[in-house]
């Protein structure tokens, strides 16, 4: 297993967030975590990496490709190298005053300990891999003057640079576009299946991840209630709080067959 | 003539010189909306539907074309209290950010007083008003009390849009409101939206970028692409025959059974190319 | 850029005074607003009785901080220059938070034009030094406490504004300002009634800041003989009337107001932010 996280219990000041979470991930696959806002899908993710608010208690085993993350130096090492970890906002992660370029090189300057121009050869020839053209203007911009799918494309090829085993996409695609939103995942896909990654799809949006991820656990009020394959999530809702979140979302009429036309 | 709301030849461009005529955010647009009608405008970030619910409200003004509440065209020279009120009885708006919309320093029913008196409602009739625009929100009476901070995402919704009825106003437009909601929540909404035009004959404007949400509430809908209407007409009909390839692609894009990204990636790029040539 | 955080648990920390920092600043103060208001009282001596048989004393039982180059006890002068000083600082506070919140305001409300104009008038009242200023302002008019603390206010007047602009521009781009417009507030009643109120909090903290700031600038100001004038006990100029006992080696005189002054200036600046802090998380 890439991700393993077994009877997790997290609580700040008497307040249980997380209560007996388990959560697994292997190689090359997507698994998704849904939940309305407060449900602990996004606590989960982070608590993977140990990044837990300040006076937290925890309990539970957490292994991310087979290290036990408890020890400072093997959780840094974690970190640094075999996960990593996209967000809803790119803006919030890019320094609105540094080129792209700056940015998106830093892991692997200071990861990996290679030069700045190797880095910048490197992060083109990722930035192509994920659909963007003219890298090397691209790489002169600042973030304002770009589009959010596109530098959400810059944080996905950034993150990939020290070529991740374990991706945690928390809201990655929700600010986006639907349209966009199905390139950015498309192009997850591809790389994903490239590189054998395991992704932890975290999403507020049932419908995405039922047709999206190849296993979905649902989350309510810090507890794992439901766990089934994305397929069958909508055809047969084994439980009923994934039912009601289904029936929750307006969904499109059936579309009229579309004439051949002559 | 029994339209509510008459829209014609509405254009904006933002950032126009002498020299450039700057980028175009709305072009063309027209539409008509009846009493106790609701319309939907969809388009994805940038096709120019906050511009043109902002400029159907009055805060921004379109650089040509008119726009017409109940018969009469709004002005945008006339000045005054008087003028203000009027407009503000033609149309109200409830926005996106439950967060930011709301005067933090006052406490909901302050809020819904502070617009009743202005809208010269007596403060005798006011309790019974107050009272009735909670009701009709589906918030119960003690939450007048509170600060907009003590309130979830989804009450604080339901203020705002108490707020914009507390003018009772012919015309609401509502903007992404259900965007930064959960699901449960924005069901929820929903219902009230649908509720509240069947018992108080407003018409509705309602702006997404949601297919499926938009039909949820509308009985036509208008589909924006770089500031043009692109396509325009009953919801069953926009949502079950789309004409136009952009709707197209925009009801293949929302993910459901059978939806792959990579399908819609393919869709977009080919739209692209259709549409550039 | 994705997780970079160092360190075993990703903590998140502000640098804060601790709470015992605080509750004795806030007292610090307390005593300087006692003795603003109870001199008569708190005073041992007469602050202008002069005494030439006790001339430069040093601290004693019966002159606790000494005497000065006339023999005044330099305790009662500080006790009761806490008025001058402290009500010296609030007037020009005042006044410049008046004439800066108004400029401030108005430039975000206008913008265009006005705010270019409003932003050059206060950068070139940034360019000049405070004090060459307000020393300009008193060779026009008199010389005097008043003036002193108008001509200071005016200096201090751009930086307010410059701040509640700031703010104001912030506030003014949320939607529920919007949704004022659309109810039919008109612009003045919306800066008025609507906005304004929600930048108190923000601005409190910084104008108690500022405060400190401003007792140090009048003091210099009476330390230059430009503000207050003898007999008067204010802080700055009890130090420029104690210079002269420094060159015989006698410190006190000028080192004991200079602190004063030193420990007031530091004692708002802590509960300027505390309480901006404070006055932020509420809103």
């Amino acid at each position: 297993m890439l991700l393993s996280i077994e009877n997790l219990n997290l609580s700040v000041r008497d307040h249980q967030i997380l209560r007996d979470v388990s959560v697994e991930v292997a190689e090359g696959e997507t698994v998704g975590l849904v939940g309305e806002s407060g449900s602990g899908k996004s606590t989960t993710a982070r608590a993977a990496l140990r990044l837990v608010p300040p006076g937290a208690r925890m309990s539970g085993g957490v292994t991310v490709c087979g290290n036990t993350m408890t020890d400072p130096a093997v959780v840094r090492q974690v970190r640094r190298t075999t996960a990593a970890m996209i967000f809803q906002d790119p803006r919030s992660v890019l320094n609105p005053v540094r080129r792209i370029g700056d940015s998106a090189t830093e892991r692997l300057v200071h990861v990996q300990g290679i030069t700045r121009a190797e880095a910048r050869t490197r992060i083109a020839e990722l930035l192509v891999e994920v659909g963007l053209k003219d890298t090397e203007r691209l790489l002169r911009c600042y973030p304002h003057q770009l589009s959010g799918g596109m530098l959400q494309r810059v944080v996905i090829a950034a993150a990939l640079s020290s070529a991740p085993r374990l991706l945690l996409a928390d809201e990655a695609t929700s600010a986006l576009d639907v349209t966009t939103q199905a390139e950015v995942l498309a192009l997850l896909r591809r790389l994903q299946r490239k590189r054998e990654m395991g992704v932890l799809f975290i999403t507020h949006d049932l419908h995405l991840a039922a047709a999206y991820c190849d296993r979905v656990y649902v989350m309510k009020d810090g507890s794992i209630v439901n766990h089934q394959k994305g397929s069958e999530i909508f055809v047969n809702p084994t439980e009923p709080y994934t039912r009601a979140l289904a029936d929750a979302v307006p969904v499109l009429p059936e579309r009229d067959p579309v004439e051949v036309r002559p | 003539m029994n339209d509510v709301v008459r829209v014609d030849g509405l254009r904006k461009a933002f950032d126009a010189t002498r020299r450039s005529p700057g980028i175009v955010a709305v072009e063309n647009l027209s539409f008509r909306l009846g009493k106790a009608d609701a319309i939907g405008v969809v388009g994805e970030s940038g096709s120019g539907k906050s511009t043109l619910a902002r400029m159907l409200v009055g805060l921004t003004r379109p650089d040509a074309g008119t726009i017409e509440f109940d018969g009469r065209v709004r002005e945008w020279r006339e000045r005054g209290r008087v003028a203000r009120l009027r407009r503000a009885k033609e149309v109200q708006m409830v926005f996106q950010d439950p967060y930011g919309s709301l005067d933090r320093r006052l406490t909901v029913e302050v809020a819904l007083r502070d617009v009743l008196r202005r809208h010269q409602v007596d403060s005798s009739a006011a309790d019974a008003r107050i009272a009735e625009l909670m009701d009709s929100v589906g918030l119960e009476s003690r939450l007048l009390a509170s600060r907009p901070h003590q309130l979830s995402g989804g009450q604080r919704q339901r203020v705002a849009i108490a707020k914009a009825l507390a003018v009772e106003p012919a015309v609401l437009v509502l903007d992404e409101v259900t965007s930064a909601l959960d699901v449960s929540v924005q069901a929820q909404i929903l219902a009230l939206l649908t509720d509240i035009r069947a018992r108080t004959g407003v018409s509705l404007i309602f702006v997404s970028h949601d297919l499926a949400v938009v039909g949820k509430v509308t009985d036509s809908i208008l589909v924006m692409y770089r500031g043009q209407a692109v396509e325009q007409g009953p919801t069953s009909d926009v949502l079950r025959r789309p004409q136009h390839p952009y709707t197209e692609m925009l009801l293949s894009s929302a993910p459901g059974p059978g939806w792959r990204p990579e399908r819609v990636a393919e869709l977009r790029a080919a739209f692209a190319v259709a549409h550039d040539q | 850029m994705t997780i970079e955080a160092h360190g075993p648990v990703a903590v998140a920390t502000t640098r804060k005074a601790a709470p015992w920092v605080f509750y004795l600043c806030l007292g610090l103060l307390g005593l300087a607003v006692v003795a603003a208001v109870l001199a008569d009282w708190l005073a041992p001596y007469d602050p202008s009785a002069t005494d030439f048989s006790a001339l430069y004393q040093q601290p004693s039982a019966a002159h606790w901080f000494g005497t000065d180059q006339l023999g005044r006890d330099i305790l009662s002068r500080v006790i009761h220059g806490a008025r001058p000083s402290l009500l010296g600082a609030i007037a020009l506070l005042a006044f410049a938070t008046a004439v800066g919140v108004l400029i401030g305001t108005v430039a975000a409300w206008k913008r265009g034009w006005v705010d270019t104009l409003l932003a050059r008038v206060t950068d070139v009242m940034f360019a000049f030094p405070g004090l060459l200023f307000v020393v300009l302002v008193i060779a026009v008019f008199d010389r005097g406490p008043a003036t002193a603390v108008i001509g200071m206010g005016l200096a201090f007047a751009p930086v307010i504004a410059k701040f509640t602009r700031s703010i104001a521009l912030e506030e003014m781009a949320r939607p529920y300002v919007d949704a004022y417009r659309l109810q039919g507030v008109g612009s003045v009643e919306l800066c008025v009634r609507c906005v304004l109120p929600n930048l108190f909090p923000t601005l409190i903290g910084y104008l108690v800041v500022l405060f400190g700031e401003g007792l140090m600038s009048l003091a210099a100001l009476n330390f230059l003989g430009f503000g207050a004038q003898p007999p008067s006990s204010e802080w700055g100029l009890m130090v420029q009337e104690g210079r002269g006992g420094v060159i015989q080696g006698i410190v006190g005189p000028a080192l004991i107001p200079g602190l004063v002054i030193a420990v007031v200036v530091v004692a708002t600046n802590v509960v300027g932010v505390r309480l901006s802090d404070k006055l932020a998380v509420k809103a």
